[in-house]
């Protein structure tokens, strides 16, 4: 049975066991180097000593498709031919590096992508908070803050509800019955041309009402995109100087500032008359 | 006689947000490292890492990890003005 040199292509002779892939061992060591990926001059080892098929093989990585430059092309690119096999025999590889030395490599620095998504959510609106009086009056100013400790806490409690994982339909009950009451809340439909949340609270309130119509058992998971909680946290990154820290059952959410500066003011004349009863 | 010098063990607190970006940080540059535990409240992860005093990218690493984790703690509980948070030094790995 004829058999080919997988190196250079040349018939086996003489072969006693049926496995050999080479005809000599020239061919074999080429091989190896070959399979190592090592190069001798400009063209990888390719193995083909028929300087017809050489030619070719040039003709195609020269790409050029004039019969006229195959000669160029040729001298251009060194091939594999009897001179420069006897060449390859001498040379020995490199040697290779000691195993144990660590190898210093450029460092690819790490980025979180939540963090990055952060900065940008960040960057939109932050002057808003960090300056107001260069944006809005002082009316407006204290309309904005009665919005935004109200949207501060639900911005608090919805982390929280994405941190533990789960929620249940009461829950969800209350948060969508407060954003409703922020909407409607007169404070918020004063400023809501010109504040910086108000699309985004408007959005949120969607979301909730959309989730309380297909939430049907008690207990459900809840888990906000990278998206979506890089958003929340940079938006109550921003506040975080700007309101305080407020719980839930603490804040009623459907009066504006004006009916809470009211309450106080009765309970203060209750108070005195009190005092004056006494 | 072999002089051996022992490497300090670090202690990290990952939080769940940053672990894909802290694990790939110590994978990619072959950090011996060990889970120490978790805490499901607080969702973070509790990870002991050995950064040897010779490794070629040292500096580098202990910077990534450390500007990760302050990061994240300010925006968790920081604000704008309120941005000193240091969650590692580099003298600690």
């Amino acid at each position: 049975m004829a058999k080919c040199c997988e190196f250079c292509g040349r018939g086996i002779e003489g072969f006693k066991r049926n496995t050999r892939k080479y005809c000599d061992d020239n061919c074999k060591q080429l091989a190896y180097y070959a399979r190592q990926g090592m190069t001798w001059g400009k063209n990888e080892l390719s193995g083909k000593s028929d300087l017809s098929l050489n030619v070719k093989s040039d003709f195609t990585l020269s790409d050029k498709g004039h019969a006229d430059s195959e000669e160029k092309t040729f001298v251009a690119h060194q091939t594999i031919t009897p001179q420069t096999e006897k060449q390859a025999e001498n040379v020995k590889p490199a040697a290779q590096p000691k195993q144990n030395a660590p190898v210093r490599q450029p460092y690819c620095k790490v980025e979180s992508a939540l963090l990055l998504a952060i900065d940008r959510n960040r960057d939109r609106f932050e002057k808003y908070f960090s300056c107001p009086e260069q944006f809005w009056t002082r009316d407006a100013i204290a309309c904005a803050k009665w919005v935004t400790i109200r949207v501060r806490c639900l911005l608090e409690n919805i982390l929280r509800l994405s941190r533990l994982g789960y929620t249940d339909l009461q829950t969800i009950k209350q948060l969508s019955g407060a954003l409703n009451d922020l909407t409607e809340a007169v404070d918020f439909r004063a400023i809501s041309a010109f504040y910086p949340f108000a699309e985004f609270v408007l959005d949120l309130k969607m979301k909730f009402q959309g989730m309380l119509g297909q939430i049907k058992v008690g207990r459900v998971s809840f888990h906000l995109s990278p998206e979506r909680k890089a958003q929340f946290m940079a938006y109550r990154f921003i506040v975080a100087d700007f309101v305080p820290k407020c719980k839930f059952s603490e804040l009623d959410f459907s009066d504006g500032i004006k009916a809470e500066l009211r309450k106080e003011f009765e309970a203060r004349t209750r108070k005195e008359g009190q005092d004056d009863d006494q | 006689m072999k002089t051996t010098i022992n490497v300090p063990v670090k202690t990290l607190s990952v939080p769940l947000d940053l672990l894909m970006d802290i694990v790939r940080i110590i994978t990619e540059n072959n950090v011996p490292n060990r889970i120490k535990g978790v805490s499901v409240k607080e969702n973070i992860l509790w990870l002991d890492v050995k950064l040897a005093l010779d490794h070629p990218n040292r500096k580098e690493i202990v910077s990534n990890i450390n500007s990760l984790l302050e990061e994240y703690q300010i925006y968790v509980n920081g604000s704008p003005n309120n941005m000193d948070f240091s969650a590692h030094s580099e003298d600690d790995f």
